[in-house]
């Protein structure tokens, strides 16, 4: 499990920095590795999801700002707490997962920018609102198919041990009857 | 039955403990460093080829649509590029002697030729995923020769500094990044100050309020802290406030970089006191 969503993490930050930025900015450049996490805090198993998150925190560490070590920590920080909270509060539930995502994403982004501002005060860091409500926004819109759509590759890899997709998908042996005069 | 379950829990739980500690010793161990450690020069690699996987891709398509947009008008653009190509060369010719000249004259009067610094061009691979910073990758590294600290140009003005390097790629703080500040002189009357990113455009600090400059003066590097080379284009003066109060004007610089376009650039590999 872990290489398959940490391969599709690599994806979405590579979607990220290239593709969103040619469109225009108005579309908006929403943080589906942020949803990734989501989904990782709210139904991967602890260990696997620990080190998912500690995997991808590090990914983005060396992509974004110049501060090192903020961006592993605030995730890891998301994650433990979503993890906490899941086993007091039903926050799997479909219309809860929306709250999860903006409120979450509210409080890693503000968690960051605090953290930046106290181990570093010498570095300045952009906080823009309109940039944050419009990530918000798309965010809260697409949380829920994308989700759906980690759930299903879940399943699929999961389910079955990873070479046997290909035999999901092949036709299924007959089994043959010791008595060959059978019909 | 029950007690062995709650071994394993205990187990599961001390497991996890483990995991979130030594986690937590790797992120603070990271903390604050300048220079990438070897994770996360392992992470740029990796990164760094998606990255330039999906630009690749990304071109590709993008040059066949720009291909057939082009076939529109190519007779006329082709007969304009033909005068401009006649009076380019007119003009080259003219350099040219003017070069002749100039190498003659300065030998004549025995000064020292000075060498310019080595360049190397890179292509954009990527850039910054989050809101908060201004920065790119591009697809040449430690190999190539980049150190932090030099400067990235294009033909239009300055772009930023290198921020660290892996072995095949780099990262660069563009210049409108809020943690970047240059030294610039006003092109017209020498006037210097130093300019800082706020995301979009430039802020010109420490003008002084009886100091001349208005909207539409373009602003030049001054070649002061040894990192850009003088006489690069930085910008020009887009708004100039002389408030009531302080000792300064607040002056917004437009810059002479559309950010937002950057394919290709130029690295100046020249050593300063910054490159490491």
């Amino acid at each position: 499990m872990i290489p398959v969503f940490f391969g599709l993490g690599l994806l979405l930050l590579a979607i990220q920095t290239t593709i969103f930025h040619l469109m225009p900015a108005w579309l908006g450049r929403p943080d589906l590795l942020f949803l990734l996490l989501v989904f990782i805090a709210l139904y991967c198993e602890p260990f696997r999801g620990l080190i998912l998150t500690l995997l991808l925190g590090l990914l983005v560490d060396v992509l974004s700002g110049i501060y090192l070590g903020v961006i592993p920590l605030v995730y890891l920080l998301f994650f433990l707490g979503t993890k906490a909270l899941t086993r007091h509060l039903a926050l799997q539930d479909s219309i809860n997962q929306v709250h999860v995502v903006v409120v979450g994403f509210l409080t890693t982004t503000a968690v960051g920018h605090l953290l930046t501002s106290l181990l570093a005060p010498e570095y300045y860091q952009l906080w823009n609102w309109s940039l944050l409500l419009q990530n918000l926004v798309i965010l809260s819109v697409i949380c829920l198919p994308f989700l759906h759509l980690c759930h299903h590759l879940q399943r699929l890899i999961g389910g079955t041990p990873p070479l046997s997709v290909l035999t999901f998908l092949s036709f299924k042996r007959r089994s043959s009857s010791a008595n060959r005069f059978k019909s | 039955m029950k007690k062995r379950e709650k071994r394993g829990h205990r187990v599961r739980l001390l497991r996890l403990a483990v995991a979130v500690v030594l986690f937590f010793v790797i992120i603070v161990v990271s903390f604050g460093q300048q220079e990438f450690s070897v994770i996360s020069k392992l992470g740029l690699e990796v990164t760094g080829t998606v990255q330039s996987l999906s630009t690749g891709v990304i071109g590709y398509f993008s040059e066949i649509l720009a291909g057939y947009r082009e076939l529109i008008n190519v007779r006329e653009e082709n007969r304009r590029l033909r005068a401009e190509l006649r009076w380019r060369q007119a003009a080259t010719s003219q350099y040219l002697e003017a070069v002749a000249t100039n190498v003659r004259l300065k030998e004549l009067l025995g000064l020292k030729e000075n060498l310019p610094d080595p360049t190397i061009t890179a292509r954009v691979i990527g850039r910054d995923p989050s809101l908060w910073f201004k920065t790119l990758t591009i697809d040449r590294g430690s190999s190539d020769g980049l150190k932090r600290g030099m400067p990235a140009i294009t033909s239009e003005g300055i772009v930023g500094q290198v921020i660290n390097t892996s072995p095949n790629y780099a990262r660069i703080l563009l210049a409108h990044d809020p943690n970047s500040a240059i030294d610039v002189i006003v092109q017209k009357n020498r006037i210097q100050g130093i300019i800082r990113g706020d995301g979009h455009e430039f802020i010109l600090h420490y003008v002084l309020r009886n100091s001349d400059v208005e909207k539409g003066d373009p602003l030049i590097t001054s070649g002061l802290g040894d990192v850009f080379p003088k006489g690069v284009s930085v910008g020009r003066v887009s708004e100039v406030v002389h408030s009531p109060r302080g000792m300064f004007q607040h002056i917004r610089v437009t810059p002479a970089v559309d950010f937002s376009r950057l394919e290709h650039l130029i690295i100046i590999m020249r050593k300063s006191s910054l490159t490491e």
